[in-house]
C-alpha cells in the first residue's frame, strides 16, 4: 500500500515543488512574483500538516480534511490577519476571503497582463495554489497516481499560455514538466525500493519469474521513460516549429465581459471618443473571410488623422476610383486575396485589407479615399473579395530607407502627412519630453519607433483594461492621453493614440487606423466578431509607405508585426556599436539593399573583437536556440559518460585478470544483461549459454558461436595452463559480437538504447566511485559467480 | 529429479566442440567406452544411464554397489561388464557362512615341495561381482573390503597384488533385511558410487523376454576390449587436470553437505577424492583432458547417494538424499575464475 511508504516525507515535498513549480508559470502575468513566494511557504506549512496527519491516521480523506483546515488559518494570516481570534480564522475571516477572491475574480476579468499584484490578486493566488497542492497532494500521495497530477499541474500552465501575448515561452513549460518528472521520480524509486525489500525467490535460477513486483516496476520506469520521451517531444516541438499566429485556448480572461449581443448591425462612427470606457464589448459575428496569405492581417475600416480634445476625427475624404500608393517599387511584394462573406457592418464602412489594389463587390457601387484608401460603399454588400500587396517590409528598408539613405528630409509634404505631424495641444509638451526620454540613444526613426512601442507594450508599466480609471478632476481632465499616462491603465485606443502622438513627436508622420483583428479560425475560415475591433498605429516610412505598429499589450490584441519586434541578435537599439557615424565609408558605396544585409553583420564582427568572451557567451545564450543547442549537447555529452565509462573499463579488462576468453565472456555477459537476457544465478557457464540459447532462440550459427566462446571460457578456467596457445581475441570477439547482434536484433530498440546509454558496467563503476567519495558503506556488489555465498 | 538434473547439466554439444583438439589418450577413452557401451547395451536394454555410470566407475579405478531389489539385473550388469572387457570375472554369492580365506585365498601345505604353497582366493580377478554382500559376516565384508582399498591381499604375511584393472561390483538388496549384516557407513564409503537399476521400461522389457528366453545372451555377447587396454585407460584418466577453481568447487561442495540441516552425515574427505576421480573419469569420457563443473554435478548424485545420511528431520519429511544432492548442487556457487 502505498500510504504506508509515503510516511517518507519526500513525496510529500515533490508534490509541493511541482505544484509551485506549475503556479509559477503565472509570473509573467502578474507584475511582482512576490505572491509566489507566499504561496510557497503557504503550500509547504499545509503540505508538512498533510505530512504529520498521514503518519496518524491512514484515511486519505482525513487528510485532506486536515489540510483544507490548515488552509484557511495560512489564508486568514497571509490575507486577512484582522479578523483573526486569537490566532483562528473567524467567519468574518471567511466573509474577507470570499470577497479578496471575487474582487481579484473582478480585476483579472477587467484587466489583462501583466496585472498588478494587489493584495485581492495575492490572496487568491495563494488560495489557488493551496488548492492545487492540496489536489496534487491527494492524487498523487493518497491515491498512489502521480502520473495523473500531470492533469493537474498543466491547469497553470493552459492559463498561463492562453493570457501571454505571443504565447508562452516554451521554456516556462520545462518548469512544471520537470516538477511534474520528480513526483514520478519519486514514484519508481519508491517502486524500485520497495521491490528490493520483498523477499527473494529462493533456488530458482532458470527461467525469469514474473512477480507482481517486478511488472509494478517495470511499469513505473515505463511510464517515466514515456514522460520524459512526451516531455522532451513537447519542447522539441515549441523549439522547432516557428512561431504561430496566437490561439487563445480560452480566449482570454479579458474577453469574459460579454454584452447583451443582440445581433444588431455592427458600424462605425466617424469619430472615436479615447476618453470613453469600453465597457460593453459585444460579441456578435461581423463577418467571416478566408485569405491566401499565410498569416491574417488585421482589416482595415477607417483612418483617422486628427485628434482633438480626446476624439479622433478622420479628414473629408477625396473620393475616387483609385488610392496614392506610397510603396516604393522596389520593395518586394505578393498579391494576396482575402474573401469576405456574411459581412454584417454597415454601408458606407467597409472592412479592407491595406494597401489594396484592387477588389469585386459584387455589384455594389463603392468609391475610394484618395489619401488614406479607405473604401464606401452605398449598399452593404454580403460577400466581397479584395486583392491588397503582402509587402515584405524589412527592418533595413525602414531603418535606411528604400534606397540605403535615411529619408528624414523624403516625406512628401502633402495634406495627409502635414495632418499627421501635429501634436495634441493638450498634451503636447508632456509627450514631446516624454518621447525624448524614451528614445534617447536611438539613431533612427525606426529605432525611435520600436522603442516607443516597446515602452508601451513592456517597459512602462502599462496594463490593459477595458475600464478606463476615474477622471481625476484637474487639468487633465480633458485630455485622455495625459490621463491615461497617469493611470497607465487602457485599451487599444489609449495604446495607440499615445504612441501616434509620440511617433508624430519624434518626427514620424502617424496616424489612428481602426479595423478588426484577424479574429477566430474556425472551419478553414476567421469568424471575426464585434469583440475583435482594434485601433492601432500607423507610421509613414519613406519607402514603405503607412506601416502598422502594435503598442497595445494583452493577451486578446494583436501581435505585433514582424518588423516591429527587434531581432535579439541584433538589437539594433541596445548596442551602440554599429551606427551609421562610427563606419562612415558606408555611405560612400554604391547603395544597393543587397549590400545592406552584408555591411552590419561586417561592423559586428569588428565589435566582437572587444567583447569579452564570457559576455560573448553570454549574449549568444540569449538566444532561445542557442540555449536549446547548448542544452542539447550537454546532454548528449552527458548521456554519454556511462557508455564510455563503460568501454573504458572493458578496455581495461576484468577485476579477475581473466584471459582474453574470460573478458569477452564477462562483457557479453553484462552486455546480454543490460539487453535483459538473464542468467540462472549459479550456473556453470555452458548451462547459461544453453539457457540464453534456449531462451532467445538463437539460431544454430549463433548457438556455434556462443559455443565456441564457451568452450574457450572453460578451456581458459578448467583445462591446464599451457604456454603457447594463439591469440585468439579476434576470434572470440567475433563470435561475442554475433551473439549479441542477434540477441540485440530480437529486442525493442528503446531496450536497445536503454542498453547503450547505461551499460550496467558503467554504472556500477560510477556507484562504486561515489561509495568510496561519500565513504557509505559498501557497495552492493553483486558476485560474479565467484563470491562464497550462502542461503 | 537428479536424473534430470544430470542429463541437463551435460550438453552433448560438450565434446563436439572440444575433440578436435584433445590428445590421443582421450580420444581413445571416449572411443573404448562407447564400444563398451554399446556392447552392455545389448544385454542391458534401456539403461544407459546406469552403463555410463558403470563405465565411469571402472575407468576411475573405483568399485561400485549396486543396490536394488532382486531380479532387476543387478548381476547381469555385472557379468556383461566383465564379459565385454574379455577378463578375469569372479561372482562370489555371500552366506553366512562364508569365509575370509574364501574371498583372499589360502596358503596350502604342498607335501611334494614341502612348502606353503598360496591358492589364490575369488578375489584375484579383474572383476568381482559380490552378490548380496550384506549377507555374509562383517569379517568376511571387511577382508574384501580390505582388499578393494589397498589393492592387494595379505595372507601369512605375504602380500599379494590383485591383478589391473580390478574392481568390485557388490550387490545388496534393501528389502530383506532378516539376518543380515549391513555395510556400515565407514564401509559404504569405501565404494566409489552407489547405483539402483529400477525396472526397465515397458519396450525394453518386452525386448528383453524376446532375448533372454532362449540361451544367455551373454554367450553372443563379444569382448570389445580386453584388460590391459582398460587398466592403460585408467592410468590416462587419472592424468585429467582438474584445475584450482573446480577442486575449489568440489571442497564448497562437500563443505556444504557437512552444514546442510536435512544430513546428519555429510560427505567425507574421501568422497571429495571420490567425486574429483569420477570427475575425471566423466571428462575423459567426454574425450576432454580437464574436467569442468558439469562433470562434477553429472557424477555428484552417484558418488555421494550412499554416503550421506539424512536427519531425522528430513526422513520424517520424506526427503530423499538425492533431493538434498540437487539443492546442494544449485546453491553452491560455480566458481567463475581461479583464486
Amino acid at each position: 500500500m502505498r500510504w504506508d511508504q509515503s510516511h517518507a516525507g519526500a513525496p510529500v515535498f515533490s508534490a509541493v515543488v511541482a505544484t509551485v513549480l506549475a503556479m509559477s508559470t503565472l509570473t509573467p502575468l502578474i507584475d511582482s512574483p512576490r505572491w509566489l513566494v507566499l504561496a510557497f511557504l503557504a503550500v509547504m506549512a499545509v503540505a508538512s500538516v498533510g505530512w504529520c496527519l498521514q503518519r496518524m491516521t491512514r484515511s486519505r480523506w482525513l487528510v485532506m480534511l486536515g489540510q483544507l483546515v490548515a488552509s484557511s488559518v495560512v489564508l486568514g494570516w497571509l490575507c486577512a490577519g484582522t479578523t483573526l481570534w486569537w490566532g483562528l480564522p473567524t467567519w468574518t475571516t471567511g466573509q474577507r476571503l470570499i470577497d479578496q477572491c471575487r474582487a481579484a475574480g473582478a480585476e483579472v476579468v477587467a484587466g489583462t497582463a501583466p496585472l498588478a499584484a494587489s493584495p485581492n490578486l495575492t490572496c487568491a493566488l495563494v488560495a489557488v495554489t493551496l488548492g492545487l497542492g492540496i489536489v496534487v497532494h491527494l492524487v498523487a500521495i493518497g491515491y498512489g497516481a502521480p502520473a495523473a497530477t500531470g492533469l493537474l499541474l498543466f491547469i497553470p500552465v493552459a492559463a498561463a499560455a492562453a493570457n501571454t501575448t505571443g504565447g508562452l515561452s516554451w521554456l516556462s513549460f520545462a518548469a512544471p514538466a520537470g516538477g511534474w518528472l520528480l513526483l514520478l521520480g519519486r514514484d519508481t524509486s519508491s517502486s524500485l525500493a520497495r521491490w528490493s525489500t520483498s523477499p527473494a525467490l529462493a533456488l530458482t535460477p532458470t527461467g525469469t519469474p514474473r512477480s507482481e513486483d517486478q511488472a509494478d516496476t517495470g511499469f513505473a520506469a515505463r511510464s517515466l521513460s514515456l514522460a520524459i520521451g512526451g516531455i522532451v517531444a513537447a519542447l522539441t516541438c515549441a523549439a522547432i516549429i516557428p512561431h504561430l499566429p496566437t490561439r487563445y485556448l480560452l480566449d482570454g480572461l479579458a474577453e469574459g465581459i460579454n454584452g447583451s449581443g443582440n445581433g444588431a448591425q455592427v458600424g462605425y462612427s466617424s469619430t472615436l471618443d479615447v476618453g470613453r470606457s469600453l465597457a460593453s464589448a459585444d460579441s456578435s459575428e461581423v463577418f467571416r473571410y478566408r485569405t491566401t496569405a499565410q498569416s491574417a492581417v488585421p482589416l482595415r475600416v477607417i483612418v483617422a488623422t486628427s485628434y482633438e480634445d480626446g476624439v479622433w476625427t478622420r479628414p473629408t475624404p477625396t473620393l475616387g476610383t483609385t488610392a496614392r500608393s506610397d510603396v516604393a517599387a522596389s520593395v518586394q511584394r505578393s498579391e494576396q486575396t482575402v474573401t469576405v462573406r456574411a459581412n454584417t457592418l454597415a454601408a458606407p464602412a467597409l472592412a479592407t485589407p491595406q494597401p489594396l489594389v484592387g477588389a469585386d463587390f459584387k455589384g455594389a457601387a463603392w468609391q475610394i479615399d484618395q489619401a488614406t484608401a479607405d473604401v464606401y460603399v452605398e449598399t452593404r454588400p454580403s460577400d466581397y473579395a479584395t486583392t491588397y500587396l503582402a509587402l515584405e517590409i524589412t527592418p533595413a528598408l525602414l531603418r535606411d530607407g528604400v534606397d540605403g539613405i535615411p529619408g528624414d528630409d523624403r516625406l512628401p509634404s502633402n495634406r495627409t502627412v502635414q495632418q499627421s505631424l501635429r501634436l495634441d495641444l493638450a498634451s503636447a509638451d508632456r509627450i514631446r519630453a516624454l518621447t525624448a526620454a524614451v528614445t534617447r540613444g536611438t539613431s533612427n526613426r525606426y529605432d525611435a519607433a520600436l522603442a516607443i512601442q516597446h515602452w508601451l507594450r513592456d517597459e512602462g508599466g502599462f496594463s490593459y483594461s477595458l475600464e478606463l480609471a476615474a477622471v481625476i478632476p484637474g487639468p487633465t481632465a480633458l485630455d485622455p492621453i495625459s490621463a491615461f499616462l497617469d493611470s497607465r491603465r487602457g485599451y487599444c485606443v489609449q495604446f495607440a493614440s499615445t504612441m501616434i502622438m509620440m511617433a508624430r513627436a519624434s518626427g514620424i508622420p502617424a496616424r489612428m487606423a481602426i479595423g478588426f483583428l484577424p479574429g477566430i479560425w474556425q472551419d478553414g475560415e476567421y469568424a471575426v466578431s464585434s469583440a475583435d475591433a482594434h485601433s492601432w498605429p500607423e507610421l509613414y516610412f519613406p519607402g514603405a509607405g503607412w506601416v502598422r505598429f502594435e503598442p497595445t499589450p494583452g493577451g486578446n490584441v494583436g501581435s505585433p508585426p514582424a518588423w516591429s519586434v527587434p531581432a535579439a541578435t541584433a538589437a539594433p537599439t541596445t548596442a551602440p556599436g554599429p551606427s551609421p557615424s562610427v563606419n562612415p565609408s558606408g555611405s560612400g558605396q554604391p547603395t544597393q539593399p543587397g549590400d545592406q544585409g552584408v555591411e552590419p553583420v561586417d561592423g559586428e564582427g569588428v565589435t566582437e573583437v572587444d567583447v569579452p568572451w564570457v559576455e560573448r557567451a553570454r549574449l549568444w545564450l540569449t538566444d532561445p536556440w542557442h540555449v536549446a543547442l547548448t542544452l542539447l549537447t550537454l546532454v548528449l555529452t552527458g548521456s554519454l559518460i556511462l557508455p564510455s565509462t563503460a568501454a573504458i573499463r572493458h578496455r581495461r579488462g576484468h577485476p579477475h585478470g581473466g584471459s582474453d576468453a574470460e573478458r569477452e565472456w564477462q562483457r557479453l555477459m553484462s552486455d546480454l544483461a543490460d539487453l535483459g537476457v538473464t542468467a540462472p544465478e549459479r550456473g556453470t557457464v555452458r548451462q547459461t549459454a544453453n539457457h540464453i540459447a534456449a531462451e532467445e532462440r538463437l539460431p544454430e550459427t549463433t548457438t556455434n558461436s556462443l559455443l565456441t566462446l564457451v568452450d574457450a571460457v572453460e578451456r581458459d578456467r578448467y583445462a591446464r595452463p599451457t604456454g603457447g596457445q594463439g591469440d585468439r581475441s579476434g576470434e572470440l570477439r567475433l563470435a561475442a559480437r554475433h551473439v549479441w547482434l542477434t540477441v540485440a536484433r530480437g529486442k525493442t530498440w528503446s531496450r536497445r538504447l536503454r542498453a547503450f546509454l547505461a551499460p550496467s558496467v558503467g554504472r556500477l563503476w560510477w556507484r562504486e566511485h561515489a561509495h568510496r567519495v561519500t565513504g557509505r558503506g559498501q557497495p552492493d556488489r553483486r558476485p560474479e559467480g565467484g563470491g562464497r555465498w550462502r542461503r | 529429479m537428479a536424473e534430470g538434473l544430470m542429463r541437463g547439466a551435460i550438453d552433448t554439444r560438450v565434446g563436439r566442440a572440444a575433440v578436435s583438439r584433445h590428445d590421443a589418450d582421450m580420444d581413445e577413452v571416449r572411443d573404448v567406452a562407447a564400444r563398451l557401451a554399446r556392447a552392455m547395451e545389448t544385454i542391458i536394454e534401456g539403461k544407459p544411464a546406469v552403463i555410463r555410470t558403470t563405465i565411469t566407475a571402472l575407468l576411475a579405478g573405483g568399485h561400485l554397489l549396486i543396490e536394488d531389489v532382486p531380479g532387476v539385473g543387478k548381476t547381469m550388469l555385472a557379468k556383461t561388464l566383465a564379459r565385454a572387457i574379455a577378463s578375469a570375472v569372479r561372482r562370489i554369492q555371500f552366506t553366512p557362512d562364508l569365509l575370509p580365506s574364501d574371498i583372499t585365498g589360502v596358503s596350502v601345505f604342498n607335501p611334494e615341495s614341502r612348502q606353503f604353497e598360496f591358492r589364490p582366493g575369488a578375489v584375484f580377478a579383474n572383476v568381482v561381482v559380490c552378490d548380496e554382500i550384506n549377507r555374509a559376516s562383517p569379517k568376511v565384508q571387511s577382508a574384501l573390503l580390505e582388499s578393494m582399498e589397498e589393492g592387494q591381499v595379505t595372507v601369512d604375511g605375504q602380500t599379494y597384488m590383485l591383478p589391473q584393472p580390478f574392481m568390485v561390483m557388490a550387490t545388496q538388496n534393501p528389502l530383506e533385511m532378516e539376518g543380515t549384516y549391513p555395510l556400515p557407513e565407514a564401509q559404504r564409503d569405501r565404494f566409489l558410487a552407489r547405483i539402483s537399476m529400477g525396472y526397465p521400461a515397458p519396450a525394453a522389457e518386452m525386448a528383453m523376454l524376446d532375448s533372454h528366453s532362449g540361451r544367455s545372451p551373454l554367450d553372443e555377447l563379444v569382448p570389445v576390449t580386453d584388460a590391459q587396454t582398460v587398466a592403460r585407460l585408467v592410468l590416462a584418466v587419472q592424468s585429467v587436470y582438474t584445475s584450482p577453481a573446480l577442486r575449489h568447487y568440489v571442497v564448497e561442495l562437500v563443505t556444504a553437505s557437512r552444514a546442510n540441516s536435512a544430513l546428519r552425515l555429510g560427505a567425507s574427505p574421501r568422497a571429495a577424492l571420490h567425486v574429483v576421480r569420477a570427475a575425471r573419469a566423466h571428462a575423459a569420457l567426454e574425450g576432454r583432458d580437464y574436467a569442468l563443473p558439469e562433470d562434477v554435478q553429472r557424477v555428484s548424485p552417484a558418488v555421494l547417494r550412499h554416503r550421506l545420511v539424512l536427519s531425522p528431520d528430513a526422513v520424517i519429511a520424506r526427503r530423499t538424499t538425492d533431493e538434498v544432492i540437487v539443492e546442494l548442487l544449485r546453491s553452491t556457487s560455480v566458481p567463475a575464475a581461479p583464486h
